[in-house]
């Protein structure tokens, strides 16, 4: 990176760092340091809830998975908004009634403390482990541009979030989300409209959308249905509806952004535009992708996009293997480019049996390009004793090679950013439910309340440590979005099941629910282990199987009506 | 003849508590829409929209 980069870099760092530590003032009571005293208007809760979820994984894989894999993860989302009204309409008002800290509160006043701390485990659980991930993300972007040391760029990467996690709590956490929205939504548009202005002269947007359509990246829609389809239309509304409500309205990071909100209504408008903005977001992310696959259509893609993982295997006895299969690529690439610009000229001149041609031609080329990226990440895996994906490094290579001075350190930080926003929530609702849920309830009830905010923040430096720690760990996975949901789709069914029941089934007891939440986990468990069904549907499975299980127990050992509060 | 049980003071009070509890709904409601029913049809329809629009995009690129 060069100065200018640099400069740009530390200076949107400091600024969103200094901003949060200086919104630390006035925060001396539990209320104000996990909820920031439930004073925010709507949008604080819009772009906190939205900051929360896209994580840096979001910048980095999304285009990448759009360049491989086309624009169909977007149906991932379309679950989303139906769960927003369901949030609206149940959620908020219980939450809101029982003026509670986190969501699993709630549960011990419907159920019992056993459910509670269950329910919290796999919460801590889930999050802490997943948190590790966020952080793992950017840190392999430093890690590649700069070659520092994986290690050390986890602890600083993840240790800066702590700083203003630590003095400032939630207030600090949602104020910094609104500049970090603003800052990445600002450098997204910008790194769309620079990879249109790379194209070739001859080649405008509509264009280069049309040759990515034609090679089948836009992918959007795909009404199938087909249980091992990961992304359909009804995967997104079914399996993604219920994963988004599990996500919303059981996940501490959510739920104490949204019970920040000064009233029931901004706390459900928060939410509302929340789901209208979600889909046109995640949509534009996976454009600037396709716009990048079609300006590598035009000019020759490196063969693998991970240049730290390319510089190793030089250095082995792989290499002249490696060399072998980038010579081969480069010669597709060239064979490849005739057909390109042939195809742009057809659709110009809209020749359909032109177009069909090029089209042929193009899907032949594509499937070979595609063999060659396989040979070389077997032979990358063989070089460097792990498996080798290259999905998340896309998006960061055209930055590097391409963006120009200045827009390099910005892109690097909307990425740092997005990180820090979604990983800044997760301390914060990590430290919620162990201080709330835990401490506070089974250690030190009667305490003074500042010194709960000072167990609150000695919480948050655990978790931040337990996290980096786990961050270590992350390199050997593929795409780190989908692993980031596979794990949640691994819990999120079960303690949403937990939490319908309690809103919707007043006569099922605490003991019924609590062997049900087991059983359940074990089903989801099991199911993922034996490849059942694609990893959305789990969150379906886990859900209807302790609604299930819950109602089955409670019909054969039913407990005593005076033992069940249906709030 | 059964003309009004309540006293104008009764009724003032009702009043107040009905506008309040009108005014508790209605918080954080936007001025485009009446109620929050309206606002989750809204929701609601603008996914199928969504749905409707990326359909249209795809066929007209692929």
């Amino acid at each position: 990176m060069s100065s200018l980069d640099w400069i740009v870099l530390s200076l949107t760092l400091i600024f969103v760092v200094a901003y949060g530590i200086y919104r630390s003032r006035e925060t001396h009571t539990m209320d104000s340091f996990l909820l920031a005293g439930q004073s925010l208007p709507w949008y604080h809760v819009t772009l906190s809830l939205m900051a929360t979820q896209a994580s840096a994984i979001t910048f980095l894989s999304a285009p990448g998975q759009a360049y491989t894999d086309g624009m169909r993860f977007v149906q991932f989302y379309f679950g989303l908004p139906l769960a927003m009204v369901v949030l609206c309409i149940t959620f908020v008002p219980k939450f809101g009634q029982l003026k509670i800290f986190t969501a699993y509160e709630f549960l011990e006043r419907r159920f019992d403390l056993r459910t509670r701390a269950l329910t919290s485990f796999l919460f801590l659980l889930q999050r802490g482990l997943s948190t590790g991930l966020s952080i793992y993300a950017p840190s392999l972007i430093l890690s590649a541009i700069l070659g520092w040391d994986i290690t050390w760029t986890n602890i600083i990467s993840g240790g800066i979030v702590m700083l203003y996690t630590i003095a400032g709590g939630s207030r600090a956490v949602s104020h910094t989300h609104l500049q970090q929205m603003g800052i990445i939504t600002v450098g997204m548009v910008v790194a769309g409209v620079m990879v249109v202005k790379f194209l070739p002269d001859e080649v405008s947007f509509g264009d280069a959308l049309h040759v990515a359509g034609k090679m089948g990246k836009i992918n959007l829609i795909d009404f199938t249905f087909d249980l091992n389809n990961r992304y359909n239309v009804w995967s997104g509304l079914i399996g993604g509806f219920f994963l988004q409500l599990s996500y919303f309205g059981t996940d501490q990071s959510q739920v104490g952004r949204f019970l920040t909100g000064s009233s029931q209504g901004q706390s459900k408008l928060g939410l509302a535009m929340n789901g209208l903005l979600k889909i046109p977001m995640q949509f534009m992310i996976l454009l600037v992708g396709v716009l990048v696959f079609a300006f590598y259509q035009f000019t020759n893609p490196p063969l693998f996009f991970n240049e730290t993982a390319v510089q190793q295997v030089r250095k082995t006895e792989y290499a002249g293997q490696y060399k072998a299969l980038e010579n081969k690529h480069d010669a597709i690439q060239a064979a490849k480019r005739p057909h390109v610009m042939e195809l742009t000229r057809a659709l110009k001149k809209d020749d359909e049996p032109s177009i069909e041609r090029s089209r042929t031609a193009l899907a032949g080329i594509e499937t070979q390009v595609q063999d060659v990226r396989k040979q070389a990440a077997t032979v990358l895996s063989k070089a460097n004793g792990a498996d080798i994906n290259d999905v998340n490094y896309i998006f960061l290579r055209f930055v590097i090679d391409y963006l120009p001075v200045g827009m390099v350190g910005l892109l690097i930080a909307v990425i740092l950013l997005a990180s820090m926003g979604s990983v800044a929530s997760a301390y914060n609702s990590l430290a919620s439910c162990s201080i709330v849920d835990i401490y506070k309830r089974m250690v030190h009830k009667d305490d003074d309340a500042i010194n709960y905010v000072t167990a609150s923040r000695w919480a948050t430096f655990f978790w931040g440590i337990f996290c980096i720690a786990v961050a270590q760990y992350a390199s050997r996975l593929g795409s780190m979005i989908e692993a980031v949901n596979i794990l949640g789709s691994l819990f999120y069914g079960v303690i949403l099941g937990i939490f319908l029941v309690a809103f919707y089934f007043p006569k099922i007891g605490s003991r019924a629910v609590f062997f049900a939440s087991i059983l359940g986990e074990i089903f989801v468990v099991l199911s993922y282990w034996l490849d059942l069904t694609a990893f959305l549907w789990l969150n379906l499975i886990g859900c209807v199987l302790v609604i299930l299980f819950a109602w089955i127990i409670e019909k054969i050992l039913p407990q005593p009506a005076s033992e069940v509060n249906a709030l | 003849m059964k003309i009004n049980e309540n006293s104008p003071q009764d009724m003032d009070s009702q009043d107040r508590g009905s506008q309040d509890l009108d005014a508790i709904d209605r918080d954080g409601l936007p001025p485009f829409v009446s109620s929050w029913k309206q606002l989750y049809q809204l929701l609601i329809g603008t996914l199928v929209l969504l749905i409707v629009l990326f359909y249209l995009f795809m066929t007209h690129f692929q």
